[in-house]
This record gives structure tokens, sequence and C-alpha cells, in this order.
């Protein structure tokens, strides 16, 4: 059992977050009557079926394009960078990202909030906290349901396939393979790259790119990160004026 | 009339509609973050946007107008292009009952048909 940064969560084995989103597309399945599993409409899911509201914006932290995504839990809402909009594969593994912050960290995160202060959690590029890479494989799993990209990639035709040490370019023209014919029309190629590496449909490469940031928080305002956000513009302010008076 | 502020009942309509904050901007030519500050109420629409979404959402224009505090651009042309016999027949109409207006409605649509058979 490993710690994360934020907050005592447990490490969940990637078979426990495999399961946790197919039990969630499964009740979703259930409950919309008749829609097609592919694409995954996570906006949906994230709406209408898990009754969250999604605020697109530009404002306080994510005035920082770094900040794609991030979920208030006490207010059943997941807000999304304005920068991500006109990203299909971006937009929705965000907000699939969040989802995955809700199934498996909500209620986790509010038993143990008594004893938190309020703070802003970013990811940094490099290494990313525990719960951030859950959510990450819970949205992959979501977007990219096991069975639906196994069985995709089995009609990919064997002259496709890359060689036991494939090179980016080969990986990247697979995955745009799988995508086509699996009907992910809502996932980016990276994302399904990484979803081929991590499902072991291929071996040999280790691929993972992007820098996306989340945070958590409890309290109901973002004064805290404004607040942050002013004391360093003062600073950067403060320095510039010192290096000039040099 | 619905309780809901212009925000909420568009989202209601959108829910209804199961379409995501992007396809309805999309479908209104605006982007995403300007629904959604319409929704929350961060922003007001314009009355041309507020008659597209009543038309991509099949929702009541008027209510929707209402709700924002707005008046339907066709309204204003009736307006503008009778200066003085709109404003004076609105302020001798001011008093009328609901019921006095369905009359005046069904007298008004009964002239329309009378003019458009004479077309």
């Amino acid at each position: 059992m490993s710690v994360s940064p934020y907050f005592n969560c447990p490490d969940f084995s990637d078979d426990y977050i495999e399961l946790a989103a197919n039990t969630l597309l499964r009740d979703y399945m259930a409950w919309c009557d008749g829609d097609d599993l592919v694409p995954v409409r996570a906006e949906v899911i994230a709406e209408q079926f898990l009754e969250y509201t999604i605020e697109i914006t530009n404002e306080g932290i994510f005035s920082d394009p770094e900040c794609l995504g991030g979920i208030v839990f006490n207010e059943n809402c997941i807000k999304i960078n304005s920068t991500v909009e006109n990203h299909e594969g971006r937009y929705n593994f965000t907000i699939a990202h969040e989802i995955g912050h809700h199934v498996l960290h909500r209620d986790i995160y509010l038993e143990q909030r008594v004893n938190e202060n309020n703070r802003i959690i970013c990811r940094e590029a490099g290494d990313k906290p525990l719960v951030e890479q859950q959510a990450d494989r819970f949205a992959a799993a979501l977007l990219m349901p096991k069975e639906e990209v196994s069985a995709a990639f089995a009609l990919v035709d064997e002259g496709s396939l890359p060689t036991s040490t494939p090179t980016t370019k080969a990986l990247r023209a697979l995955a745009n393979k799988v995508v086509v014919i699996g009907g992910f029309s809502n996932v980016s190629n990276t994302a399904m790259v990484n979803r081929l590496v991590d499902l072991r449909l291929v071996s040999g490469a280790k691929y993972q790119t992007g820098t996306p940031q989340d945070f958590l928080r409890k309290s109901p305002s973002f004064s805290w990160v404004t607040n942050n956000q002013l004391s360093r513009a003062v600073y950067k302010l403060f320095c510039w004026v010192s290096e000039k008076l040099k | 009339m619905s309780e809901l502020g212009f925000g909420e009942t568009v989202a209601s309509l959108r829910a209804n509609k199961q379409m995501g904050l992007r396809e309805l901007g999309r479908a209104v030519d605006i982007s995403a973050m300007h629904i959604s500050n319409l929704e929350k109420g961060k922003s007001m629409p314009s009355p041309e946007l507020v008659t597209k979404l009543a038309a991509v959402l099949d929702g009541n224009l008027d209510e929707l107008l209402h709700l924002a505090d707005q008046i339907d651009p066709a309204v204003v042309d009736v307006i503008q292009n009778n200066p003085q016999s709109v404003p004076s027949f609105l302020r001798s109409a001011k008093d009328l009952t609901p019921e006095q207006w369905e009359a005046l409605q069904r007298q008004v649509d009964k002239m329309n048909k009378q003019t458009t058979k004479k077309k």
C-alpha cells in the first residue's frame, strides 16, 4: 500500500481500475439503453449519468493552459480548460480522467478532507502523483475498453504489426489503425498508443507523453489559487524591479 | 412558464437532447466556453443567439427571450416599421386580460389569413 502525496489513497491495482471503469460503463449502458458503446461519450456520462456539471473556463487556475482540468467534489462540478475544447482527444480524456477521480477517489477524499487545508494539486511534468496515474489509467480504460481495443487490434492485418522493438512512428501508425477499425473517434493517437502498451498488445515499447495537470480542492471558491497567483505575480514584479535597480 | 433562469433552462434543454457543450456550441456557431458561461449565468446572449438556441434545442423562443431579457429581432422590426401605431396600440392594450389578448390574437390570425388569401 503506497500513500499519495495529497491524501491517503490505496495503491489500486490495474485490474481493480479496469474493473471500476468497466462497471461504470456497464451501468451507463444499462441506463442509456441502446447507445453504441464506442466512442464512449465521456461528456454524457459525466453530465447526465453522474450528474456533474461541466464548466469550460479560462479563469483562475485555468488561465494556465497547462492546467487541463479539475473536479470539485462538493459542488459536483468538473472544470475543463478552454484551451482543450478544440482538441477532441484531449477534451474527452480530461473529462474521463476527472470521472476517474470521482469513481476512485471521491469517497476517500471527502472522508479525509476534514484535516486538510485548502490547496491545489498540480501535476508536474515527469513523475505523476499516484492519484493522477490512477485517474489516467481509469480514463484509458473508460474510453478504450479492453475488449473493444483487443477486438479492433485483432483485425489489424499482420503486415501492419510492428516488430519486437517498434519505433514511435510504427506505434502511432498501428494506433491509428486500431482507432479507425474500432471507431474510437474521440481518442488521440497518443492515448491509443499508451493503451496498446498498457494492455501489452505491443511489447518492447515505453511510450508516455503529455503533461496534463489536475487539482483537487475542498473550498467552494478559488480564492486560494487566485491569491497564490497574485503572490507569484507580485513576486515576479519584485524580481523585475530588483533587477532593474541593480 | 418555467421558473428556471435562462442558463438553467438552456442546460435542461441540452440535457433533454443529450447534447454536449461543444456540440451545442458548434450548432450555434459559438465556443463551448460561451455556452458554459451562459449556462452558469456568467454572460447573457444576444437576441440572435437566443433565436438560434431555441431552434437547435427545440425550446420556446418567446420563453427563452423573456428569460434572457431580450426582444425578438422580428418584434423590434415590427415596432420600427410602425413607429407610431405599435407603441400607441400597446399603450392602449396594456390593461387587457389574458383572455382578451387571446381574442385579439385570434382576430389578428384571422386578418393574416384574409391577407394571405387576397395575395
